[in-house]
């Protein structure tokens, strides 16, 4: 390889370096919400989820639905349902931008926090 | 005791009222007047006396059962000067006993009624360790889950973003690609390395079978041909980067190349490839992809000093 390249070879080295250490960039809110829930579902294929009750014993918050839900029965189908595949919160944030949700311990909303 | 709280717990209501109404108030999470402090109206709850007195027919029943439910940090009435800040916030609380340390996502998402906002700067450190969070999600816990794609989806992201221009449009499908594939082999997460570092780690592998798909498609010629040179004009680029001035610009320029260059020139210098792996990933000559990234440096520096010149223009 003549100087010539080599030295353009590094100069385009530099470029790449310098490029990526600017770059800083969020992901879209419904990009997360989609793979929230793909996520869930995939878990979801190779059995329950963790029961609601459990969740919240390892000291995370339940959204309103899944609180109500948690106290209905402790069967494990109840307790492992996934109320998000039923939930509007869901549909709003993987189709649109910061969806207008704003009730607690909702992940969709967390995902739409700048 | 705030006025409002003393309102809400008037002797006139009963204690279902009372229980019911905080019960929503705690469930909606919006408290929209800014003088309503859900935090004192927790401290009313605690330290007021019931009406029907502590032998009354709801004796340890609904209201007792709730305030068990939301007692902790939280109970703590906030200071009037950040009372419109937080009391607008959400009010999900906290359960007696549970763990204090979380992470950022649980600190931000447990924040209890009137809790101070003062208390959300030091949340950070008690973020769950790498670890920690995989062994959770492993355990399919969804909120960890939750966690877990609100920490690292923006890293993946902007990674795989930078990496496929001009096609920043697959971006979504490919970080979904790489949770889906993240997730089939986290057991398989040791923690030896940050776990940031392990999705990127699948992220670039995704990028590159993406690289190679797209160069395998092309042809590539291996015959010497004459490319224009600019020596004059390589003083600009070195300027620039001494200047550091060029992360904004080399996007958009690499946005506006012909896909093959943009990914010639992202995985020979982004990737840092050789040319003889690449030429060997897509089943080409190794003076054929050097001639592929010959022309795409071209190109690269034309449009820049286009851009040069009409910005100074």
């Amino acid at each position: 390889m003549s100087d010539n390249l080599q030295h353009e070879d590094r100069l385009f080295e530099l470029l790449a370096q310098q490029a990526d250490e600017a770059g800083s960039e969020r992901a879209p809110s419904r990009l997360k919400s989609k793979l929230y829930t793909s996520l869930v579902q995939k878990q979801q294929e190779s059995g329950p989820l963790l029961a609601l009750a459990e969740t919240r014993a390892n000291g995370h918050g339940l959204c309103v639905f899944e609180d109500l839900w948690s106290h209905v029965t402790s069967a494990e189908a109840v307790q492992s349902f996934n109320c998000c595949s039923v939930c509007h919160a869901r549909v709003l944030a993987e189709h649109w931008e910061s969806a207008p949700i704003y009730w607690g311990h909702c992940p969709y909303v967390a995902f739409g926090k700048k | 005791m705030h006025p409002n709280c003393t309102q809400i717990l008037g002797v006139n209501r009963t204690t279902a009222q009372i229980t019911s109404g905080l019960l929503v108030m705690h469930y909606l999470g919006h408290w929209r007047r800014t003088d309503t402090c859900p935090g004192q109206a927790h401290q009313a709850l605690k330290h007021r006396r019931h009406p029907l007195g502590s032998g009354g027919p709801h004796a340890g029943g609904a209201a007792t059962r709730y305030r068990g439910i939301v007692q902790g940090p939280s109970a703590q009435p906030c200071h009037t000067a950040e009372r419109s800040r937080t009391c607008l916030g959400s009010m999900p609380a906290r359960r007696e006993g549970e763990k204090t340390a979380k992470s950022d996502y649980s600190n931000q998402m447990n924040q209890g009624p009137g809790t101070c906002q003062a208390k959300e700067s030091s949340a950070g450190a008690n973020q769950l360790s790498d670890q920690e969070l995989v062994a959770e999600v492993l355990r399919k816990d969804r909120k960890a889950t939750a966690e877990f794609v609100d920490r690292y989806a923006d890293h993946v992201y902007g990674y795989v973003r930078r990496r496929l221009i001009p096609r920043a449009d697959l971006a979504d499908d490919l970080v979904q690609e790489v949770f889906l594939a993240a997730w089939e082999s986290l057991d398989k997460f040791r923690g030896d390395a940050p776990l940031r570092s392990w999705l990127l780690g699948i992220a670039r592998h995704k990028v590159e079978d993406h690289y190679r798909k797209r160069l395998r498609e092309i042809q590539l010629e291996d015959e010497e041909e004459n490319l224009e040179s600019e020596p004059e004009r390589v003083h600009d680029l070195e300027e620039a980067l001494a200047k550091r001035q060029i992360g904004q610009r080399t996007q958009e320029i690499l946005a506006t190349l012909p896909e093959t260059y943009s990914v010639v020139l992202l995985w020979r210098y982004w990737e840092s490839r050789s040319l003889r792996d690449i030429a060997a990933q897509i089943g080409k000559t190794e003076k054929g992809v050097e001639r592929l990234l010959a022309r795409a440096r071209q190109q690269f520096k034309k449009r820049w000093y286009e851009r040069q010149s009409s910005a100074r223009g």
